[in-house]
């Protein structure tokens, strides 16, 4: 596989089954690193912080998926349940990243206050962890929007159209269920 | 690749004489080119490819080692330039 494709889109060669395991896979590894970096080290065998990480990490992908789901079998015909749920799992694995940014942000914030460090190095600090966080996120972004027009097959506007409505509608009920839930 | 459309006005070409290299008998009239033929030679392979996997696409991904849904796609393409 080339490097861009592998970055971008994967999809062409991996969807299915195969990339909705690979997708808990890479989840299931988010949420050890976001509870590593949370300072919730391992010393019960059913840790809650692990847990409930897991839990949010999957309900937000749930949630995606669901929407795109429904925005799929409306807009194209033939669309395969496990392909939009493999591909939009395997669309996370940018994710990764993000735990060790938050935590670098969060150092340098202590570091800051103990070592009394100047305000301009701060700022080019946390700007920098903010530019490499947008990164991820357009990163997430493209590769979400790859596993949609790959699994569906529309081409486009049709499926620049659609894929914007759905994203915006799962990032609402996202937020809504983070206010509710977590 | 066997030019199937008039390279000055690019109308699709019709078919006007075949001939046979054995016997050197010539049959004129004007025949349609098949609509494969249109096609360009990487679709006609995957046709031809399909037709060997009994048309399954499961057989096919595994043959090209790409996805079901991308495999699925390129058929989808070809069915439309039909």
């Amino acid at each position: 596989m080339k490097p861009t494709t592998l970055l971008f889109n994967p999809f062409k060669k991996i969807a299915g089954w195969k990339a909705f395991a690979i997708g808990m896979v890479v989840m299931i590894i988010i949420s050890l690193i976001t509870t590593y970096c949370q300072g919730n080290y391992f010393t019960t065998p059913a840790n809650l912080g692990l847990v409930s990480n897991f839990t949010k990490l999957f309900t937000s992908y749930a949630i995606t998926a669901i929407v795109f789901l429904i925005a799929g079998k409306i807009m194209a015909k033939d669309v395969r349940t496990q392909d939009i749920l493999g591909t939009l799992a395997l669309a996370k694995y940018p994710s990764i990243f993000s735990p060790f940014i938050t935590r670098l942000m969060g150092a340098h914030l202590a570091s800051r206050q103990h070592f009394e460090l100047d305000t301009i190095t701060t700022n080019l600090v946390m700007i920098a962890c903010q530019a490499v966080t947008m990164l991820i996120l357009t990163w997430g972004i493209i590769l979400s929007y790859n596993a949609y027009r790959e699994s569906t097959g529309l081409k486009g506007s049709k499926c620049i159209i659609s894929f914007i409505i759905a994203f915006a509608v799962a990032t609402v009920l996202a937020i809504v269920k983070n206010k509710l839930i977590f | 690749m066997m030019p199937c459309k008039c390279p000055s006005c690019q109308q699709e070409l019709r078919v006007k004489k075949l001939k046979c290299e054995n016997c050197q008998t010539e049959v004129s009239g004007d025949y349609e080119l098949p609509s494969t033929i249109m096609l360009s030679p990487e679709d006609q392979r995957f046709i031809v490819n399909f037709v060997k996997s009994s048309g399954s696409l499961k057989e096919m991904a595994k043959q090209l080692g790409l996805s079901y849904p991308t495999v699925r796609n390129m058929l989808n393409e070809i069915i439309e330039k039909l």
